[in-house]
């Protein structure tokens, strides 16, 4: 069975009885999505008697028609409404800038921050990345201030990450001091001690899976033992042996969080990063959620593309924001990135949810455009948006989303 | 009504459909070779499902658009599967390709509509779903004589920032005491 899963005994459409929509087979049932991410489980027999046609004394009338699967009773207003908020045609401008602070000078940091804000959009995230913060510390106390100010000028709400290996714990103390969210780099491996604690105390985690990572249900103990907020896991390696042991950790891990999460304060990156159900949501998409800055002042597509030539857009010294739509690498991520543009993609259920990043696609398979059918990244997104979409029948997992804001309902 | 049913057209007679012939797969032991009518089978499903074979196999089309299409699977990995088990995935991702594309044909001039009415809302022909996102975006700022002041006292305060940790890093503290509960947790761990 390929990716998008298949029937074996098809069932008919009849023109006029279902509205756009994609299917994907669950198990015993038939999830149904359609382009604004409202959804649907339906049994096979259900699915055929929907494809078929039903009227208001079917009842699956009442589950489908609020939910704006039935052709009949289409209500094309809010549709519009939908589309209009989902699409592109709402895009802002990036919200999320990853500074590669390792390199950079004070100058280069004025000029990155100042291009940072050049860009439109409510609020803006910059998250300042570094491997040792003694190394680039200056830098670091500097753009934090500096952001900060800028941001009471433009009105707008700004958010700072510090991401680092290591840093001290005046450094720890003066970034908190400063509302500065700081995130851990941390490599998972075996299963956790539980009394061995983080380089350093921090809300955020980015955890990449070694290859021996287990007890997934542990570590997300040991994560909130920390007092950590939110995680994101990423997989040891983007090929198929590194997405099954991702999909496996990470069914472990959610579950947990499905368990315990109402008590818990801990949060999936992952999870909110998909379900937020916006391209621009999606954590490191080229251009329409990121923009990646390196010491040398160069602007990339995302952190994912640093130091990928093509994929540079120019210098902070020279580059306006206003000329990104004029430059051929922005019409090229754009394109690919978007799941309508891309074979699969386009008949997918999660097509509402999910997208690679151009960048993801180019780093692992060679081309902006990837090969979804063979594409670990798919395979990892895919397998993840399974958990979640099967969880949803459980009321924990429903109270557990509802808690983090997300309406699946 | 009787006569109302009576007067109804009837339906003409069809003549019993012509059932398409089954697609039965040439097979050797290298590849699975498929002739398909490209008039029973669509030529969006048979794309679509070469496409999705893409992770296992290496596929080659061949033939006429308006006619007959040959698909030839071959395993990227023989020891993974075998190129019988690639013609049946085929056909069955076939079977539900025509599914996905009727249910996309069927609803073309709905997503039309709606990307249409979309766009006319972003044009501001429409009202916007709500005030928030009609919200004018912030100004291009332009920075005052002050805040230039600013930015440079921050600079000239980085400055000194340097100057106190390069300080702080020439005060020996061989008993630690300085150290916080972190660097404790962390030299415990090196023990």
């Amino acid at each position: 069975m390929s990716k998008l899963t298949s029937f074996e005994k098809p069932p008919k459409a009849r023109p006029g009885a279902a509205a756009p929509h994609q299917f994907r087979l669950l198990g015993k049932k038939v999830l149904i999505t359609d382009e604004h991410g409202r959804w649907a489980l339906l049994t096979i027999p259900e699915y055929r008697r929907f494809l078929a046609g039903i009227g208001p004394e079917d009842p699956l009338w009442p589950v489908l028609q609020p939910r704006g699967f039935l052709a009949g009773a289409y209500d094309f207003d809010a549709a519009a409404r939908r589309q209009f908020e989902r699409s592109l045609l709402s895009w802002k401008g990036p919200g999320s800038h990853a500074l590669l602070l390792d390199g950079m000078d004070l100058d280069g940091a004025r000029r990155t921050v100042e291009f940072v804000f050049s860009c439109p959009g409510p609020q803006l995230t910059l998250e300042l990345v570094f491997d040792d913060a003694d190394a680039v510390w200056p830098v670091v106390w500097f753009v934090a201030q500096y952001a900060r100010r800028k941001g009471e000028w433009s009105r707008r709400p700004v958010f700072l990450i510090a991401r680092a290996r290591s840093m001290s714990p005046d450094q720890a103390d003066f970034l908190r001091s400063h509302g500065v969210t700081r995130c851990v780099d941390l490599a998972l491996d075996g299963k956790p001690d539980m009394a061995k604690a983080p380089a350093f105390r921090a809300q955020r985690a980015r955890a990449r899976l070694g290859p021996g990572a287990a007890e997934p249900a542990a570590w997300a103990r040991w994560f909130e033992a920390w007092g950590f907020e939110s995680v994101r896991l990423l997989p040891s390696s983007l090929d198929e042996k590194g997405a099954e042991a991702f999909a496996r950790f990470h069914s472990g891990f959610f579950g947990w969080l499905i368990e315990h999460g109402e008590g818990a304060g801990l949060r999936d990156e992952w999870v909110l990063g998909l379900l937020g159900g916006r391209l621009w949501n999606l954590p490191g998409m080229d251009i329409l959620e990121q923009l990646a800055y390196d010491g040398a002042g160069r602007v990339y597509t995302s952190e994912e593309a640093a130091a990928d030539a093509e994929l540079a857009l120019g210098s902070v010294s020279t580059l306006r924001y206003q000329d990104l739509p004029r430059l051929p690498a922005t019409g090229a991520v754009i394109a690919a990135s978007h799941p309508d543009d891309q074979p699969l993609c386009s008949q997918c259920a999660y097509r509402p949810f999910c997208a690679v990043p151009p960048s993801v696609n180019k780093k692992h398979q060679g081309g902006l455009w990837g090969q979804t059918p063979s594409s670990a990244a798919c395979s990892i997104q895919m397998g993840i948006m399974d958990r979640i979409l099967e969880s949803l029948n459980d009321e924990k997992c429903l109270n557990l989303l509802n808690k983090w804001s997300v309406d699946m309902v | 009504m009787k006569s109302k049913k009576k007067t109804a057209k009837k339906a003409p007679k069809l003549s019993p459909k012509k059932k398409p012939a089954a697609v039965a797969p040439k097979i050797s032991s290298l590849e699975a070779a498929l002739t398909l009518d490209v008039k029973t089978e669509g030529l969006e499903p048979v794309f679509g499902a070469a496409y999705l074979m893409m992770d296992k196999a290496f596929v080659q089309l061949s033939g006429d658009r308006a006619g007959k299409i040959t698909v030839i699977l071959r395993p990227k990995d023989p020891k993974a599967t075998t190129p019988k088990a690639l013609a049946e995935e085929f056909l069955s991702d076939l079977a539900s390709q025509k599914v996905r594309w009727a249910i996309s044909r069927n609803n073309q001039p709905v997503r039309e509509f709606i990307a249409e009415q979309a766009v006319l809302i972003a044009n501001g022909t429409i009202p916007p779903p709500s005030a928030a996102e009609a919200a004018p975006e912030p100004a291009a700022e332009e920075l005052t004589a002050e805040q230039r002041a600013e930015i440079e006292k921050l600079i000239s305060e980085v400055e000194s920032e340097i100057k106190t940790m390069n300080e702080k890093k020439s005060v020996p503290d061989p008993k630690g005491i300085k150290a916080s509960w972190e660097e404790k947790q962390e030299q415990e761990n090196k023990a």
